[in-house]
């Protein structure tokens, strides 16, 4: 079985928003929709706040916390953590939240109703927008993969593991290219893939694993 | 699909409608709807890969995937190298190109000024309006003052030889030459590769990523990889992983702290006084490598009463004749050193045992001076204490950092320009590469220097900048260089050095400098007095708002062009022309051919873009590696398999005496505008003294108690990539850094309205807290419109004179005051 999961290595990351960038632009998102934020962080708490972000209406990124020069900065890519158990899929009430046998958690837009269940179920707050209005583009011009999705009023969105590009054997956007050769992404049940290599011996923390939910989103610490 | 994929409705945006003007600050922001989307049933729309060079001079120069779908670049990604994964990157900068292609704020039509200058009203005109206009005045200025009255500002921020004005053999230069114009020299980054030059000699002094973790530390000094040099970044990772201790020496707590194993603090542009104290525990305990500097360095060199070495010569053995690693026959005339073995003057190049210690006083009749105790005695008068009191950082801290470098080696240091912003870079930089040297951390197996180099190398440059006319002319060749410094007062003196020098017209492509030089106001007011200013840019940039003729370039992936500067990527990158101009933008080659042409030097641009990289890469260098035009139309990217990953292996130096340099016999200041210049600070590479106001003893700081560093921004290199609203999703406007305890007692919180000032110029934007701010330290990332700013420009406070022998524009050595204009 294919169980994909992503890997990401908080050692290596170095903030440098090429993540958030690719996944804006190879979606064709619009101004308000975000899939991916990568959080600056004061502390190495990672279950508490997920940090600050312009994007979240932070004045800037990168500001360190503690007393100089004994300093903390740590930067946390959060987006839809792909859950074993998505609290997401158990709520909603139209079955436009799915979960796909190789683990993709996707919502199809023709099913949702924009109820906000999933939004208030998920413990991984921000990974979801809804689209309250039309939504508004940076460019004129239609960007990204053909079959990005779309971005309708009245529907929830979140991070779809871009199973656009999985399904023509590409790679998540978010990978393409990864400045601190931080992100490692495949296959979680062979133990060749990238992601289980990255993650074999390491040390590694689960978001808010208290709620069950079992990401398949692994951060190596 | 195609219906659905085209162009959605530019005309809401066209910004300049028939001869209508326009105020450019009020350029149409804003966003439209898109009308359709893809996802769609159907067949997949077909996708067409293009090689695109990202090259906007960020040092780096990515190789790019462009993917285009139905005439539009809909999406970036790292192009692949394969077997050396490693060059293959793409950052928030590379992958939002489609947003820079189809920016609101392109400009679309050649204009002409109707307003003030610098009002950014303008009126469209037709491009043969538009050179016709340009090369009437030129042609009128050059029979009425000379080809010098016109100079060329030839920005770095197009690397590529058909566009832009890199110094790269660029069509750009070549136009210069043909015109004999004037260039106006950036005179920025300067001193950290004169450093280089003067100490390792001329070359490459680039450590390839290979060497990286062979080394047993790594030193980030005063550059900031994560922001400014990203491809590095992972590097610096994967020797960390290789188990390289990580160490950054720096004035903050950033990102590469963030990842380092040891942070060393360190009070602004007082790094020199931190080696000081470093060599001198390192004299103390014996750590410095004498075989090293005997076998590898001048340190064993005399000096004589002249200042000069004692050479061959003087000891009365004829030079001989020989040829340099250019194949340039050159005078040999060896200096002379002590020989221990056999207590006798002999030429270096064959002495047994150069002396390091016990030389005479006075060698064949000689007074002379060994350069290793002149450098001992700079070191005597130095101690870590005193050195911490100076530079901030603790004693114990010193004393370890002294430890790495004299026995914890092999050291690799990594540096760029972020020293380089202050009155005394040059010091700083002789300094720390003569702490490599004295330690033999240089020129070995995982030792050495991370930055620079790694550019193709020798290209036909000059063949191509020179080429004759297709009647067999030459050209007439370049104007004078004019460092920006003395911009201005040529301008509004019409003379230097008490000398005429009548300047008529400035032209500037491929750069912003009312923002990207420093000093500001001194800049706008050479603008503002220039008698014709013409400007070729793709958006209505500050520099672009002044021009009485604007052209408008069209964005790299509209034109086909090579990729030719990057300093740390052994590969050239062929750019594809991926789709055609948009608007009535044109090639910045077909901008310069048909300058010259209408100049009336038609015959000295008969060439198209083939036949000028042919003549690009008639070099042994492209030879040797077997690239042409059409190869690399076909492979896209080519590396010279010359460049050696370590630069300086075995302890061979660019120098004729094959040897790094510490003392200079002759002291040439870089430029003349009839300064003074102290020599005494210049013969030896150990001297230090502090920069002009980021010293935190400086008088100037009574009145200004912060100093201002301006770092890069991670989502802008220079001030392109301003009109892309991707990525003012992490940088949205402008933003000062304090640290919590100034910002306390300053009474200022976050997301405050606050203004720095001094007595050159005022900025006012947001506040915000960052711990790892030093005290007395504000960080500004750098690189905004003056529009953007709350009110004036952040480029405004900093000085644009030159230390006594540097070219070198000082953006950090800048203090201001602080006063909070709104909670």
């Amino acid at each position: 079985m294919t169980r994909y999961g992503m890997a990401i290595d908080l050692n290596r990351c170095v903030g440098c928003q090429a993540c958030a960038t690719a996944c804006k632009i190879a979606n064709n998102l619009p101004k308000d929709i975000v899939y991916n934020v990568v959080y600056t962080k004061t502390d190495r708490d990672w279950d508490s706040s997920f940090g600050t972000a312009v994007v979240r209406g932070a004045v800037a990124n990168d500001n360190a916390g503690g007393q100089f020069p004994n300093c903390v900065l740590e930067f946390l890519p959060v987006q839809c953590q792909h859950c074993e158990n998505p609290s997401c899929l158990r709520v909603c009430p139209t079955g436009a939240t799915q979960k796909r046998e190789d683990g993709i958690v996707w919502v199809d837009g023709e099913l949702c109703i924009g109820c906000g269940s999933c939004i208030m179920a998920c413990p991984y707050d921000g990974v979801r927008s809804m689209n309250e209005d039309d939504p508004e583009y940076y460019l004129d011009v239609v960007v990204g993969e053909y079959d990005a999705p779309a971005h309708e009023v009245g529907v929830v969105e979140k991070c779809t593991f871009c199973k656009n590009l999985i399904d023509r054997g590409e790679v998540p956007a978010c990978m393409q290219l990864c400045m601190g050769r931080a992100r490692f992404w495949g296959d979680l049940d062979d133990p060749e893939s990238d992601v289980s290599k990255a993650i074999e011996g390491r040390e590694y923390h689960k978001l808010r694993e208290g709620a069950g939910t079992d990401p398949n989103v692994f951060y190596l610490i | 699909m195609t219906e659905q994929a085209s162009l959605h409705s530019f005309s809401r945006r066209n910004f300049i409608k028939g001869a209508a003007a326009l105020t450019a600050a009020g350029a149409l922001a804003g966003c439209s709807p898109q009308t359709s989307r893809l996802a769609d049933t159907g067949p997949a729309p077909e996708t067409t890969i293009y090689s695109g060079a990202c090259r906007s001079q960020c040092i780096q120069g990515c190789y790019l995937d462009v993917h285009v779908r139905d005439g539009q670049v809909v999406r970036t990604t790292a192009g692949k190298i394969p077997g050396e994964e490693f060059y293959e990157h793409i950052c928030p900068k590379g992958l939002s190109h489609p947003a820079r292609i189809y920016s609101s704020q392109r400009l679309q039509y050649p204009m002409r000024r109707v307003g003030e200058r610098g009002e950014g009203k303008f009126e469209r005109i037709s491009w043969d309006e538009a050179i016709k206009e340009i090369t009437d005045k030129w042609k009128g200025y050059t029979e009425e003052f000379g080809p010098t009255s016109i100079a060329f500002f030839m920005g770095s921020g197009n690397t590529a030889v058909l566009g832009g004005g890199t110094a790269d053999g660029s069509v750009m230069q070549h136009l210069q030459v043909v015109m004999g114009a004037c260039s106006v020299l950036p005179d920025r980054d300067i001193a950290f590769q004169s450093g280089m030059v003067k100490i390792f000699g001329p070359g490459s002094a680039f450590t390839g990523p290979s060497e990286w973790p062979l080394a047993n530390n790594i030193v980030i000094w005063g550059c900031n990889p994560a922001v400014s040099c990203k491809r590095a970044m992972h590097w610096y990772l994967d020797a960390k992983e290789a188990g390289v201790k990580l160490t950054t020496v720096d004035i903050q707590y950033n990102t590469n702290v963030a990842r380092s194993d040891e942070f060393v603090p360190v009070n602004p542009a007082t790094d020199g006084a931190l080696v000081f104290g470093m060599l001198s525990e390192i004299l103390k305990q014996g750590w410095q490598d004498t075989e090293f500097l005997r076998a590898h360095t001048e340190a064993p060199f005399l000096v004589k009463d002249d200042d000069t070495f004692l050479k061959m010569s003087d000891l009365g053995v004829a030079p001989t004749e020989g040829k340099n690693a250019y194949g340039q026959t050159i005078t040999i005339d060896p200096e002379v050193v002590w020989d221990e073995a056999t207590q006798s003057a002999r030429a270096h190049t064959e002495a047994e045992r150069p002396a390091m210690e016990n030389v005479p006083a006075e060698v064949e009749g000689f007074n002379v001076r060994l350069v290793w105790d002149m450098m001992v005695d700079a070191i005597s008068e130095w101690t870590p204490e005193r050195a911490s009191e100076i530079c901030g950082t603790p004693v114990e801290q010193i004393k370890s950092l002294a430890r790495m470098y004299g026995q914890e080696g092999p050291v690799l240091t990594g540096m760029n320009q972020g020293l380089n912003h202050y009155f005394n870079a040059i010091y700083t930089y002789d300094m720390i590469f003569s702490l490599m040297c004295i330690t033999g951390n240089i020129g070995k197996t995982g030792a050495g220097l991370i930055s620079g180099g790694g550019s193709f190398g020798v290209s036909n440059s000059a063949g191509c900048i020179n080429q004759p006319s297709s009647k067999g002319e030459k050209p007439q060749g370049a104007g004078p260089n004019i460092n920006w410094t003395a911009l201005y007062g040529i301008i509004h003196d019409q003379e230097l050095l008490g000398k005429p020098f009548p300047l008529k017209s400035l032209y500037c492509s491929a750069t912003n400098i009312v923002s990207n030089q420093t000093e500001q106001n001194e800049t706008i007011k050479a603008l503002k007095e220039v008698e014709f200013l013409v400007v070729e840019e793709m958006t209505m940039s500050d520099t672009a708002i002044y021009a009485d003729i604007l052209l408008p370039a069209c964005h790299w992936f509209e034109c086909e062009d090579l990729r030719v500067r990057s300093y740390n990527m052994p590969y050239l990158v062929y750019n594809d022309r991926a789709i055609e101009p948009l608007y009535e933008s044109k090639p910045d080659f077909d901008i310069y051919k048909m300058l010259g042409t209408a100049m009336g030097y038609g015959d000295f641009f008969d060439f198209t873009e083939k036949d000028y990289l042919s003549l690009w890469f008639d070099s042994p260098a492209a030879k040797k590696e077997g690239v042409t035009y059409e190869s690399i139309r076909e492979s896209k990217i080519a590396r010279n398999n010359s460049l050696k990953s370590s630069p300086f292996e075995g302890g061979k130096f660019f120098h004729q005496s094959g040897r790094a340099k510490f003392w200079v016999e002759k002291v040439t200041p870089e430029y003349n505008l009839g300064q003074e210049v102290d020599e005494s600070k210049e013969h030896l590479v150990l001297y230090w003294e502090p920069a002009r106001e980021a010293n935190l003893s400086a008088p100037i700081r009574e009145k200004y108690p912060f100093s201002v560093l301006g770092e890069h921004m991670r989502t802008r290199n220079h001030t392109q990539w301003w009109d892309v609203d991707y990525m003012k999703e992490y940088e949205r406007g402008p933003i000062a850094r304090f640290n919590p305890d100034d910002a306390k007692e300053l009474g200022i919180g976050e997301g405050d309205t606050v203004r720095l000032y001094n007595d050159r110029g005022s900025v006012t934007l947001l506040a915000t807290i960052n711990a790892g701010q030093a005290p007395k330290t504000i960080n500004c990332p750098r690189s905004f419109l003056t529009r953007e700013h709350i009110d004036g420009d952040f480029a405004t406070i900093s000085f644009n004179d030159y230390n006594q022998v540097t070219r070198n524009q000082c953006y950090f050595d800048q203090a201001v005051a602080v006063e909070k204009v709104k909670a």
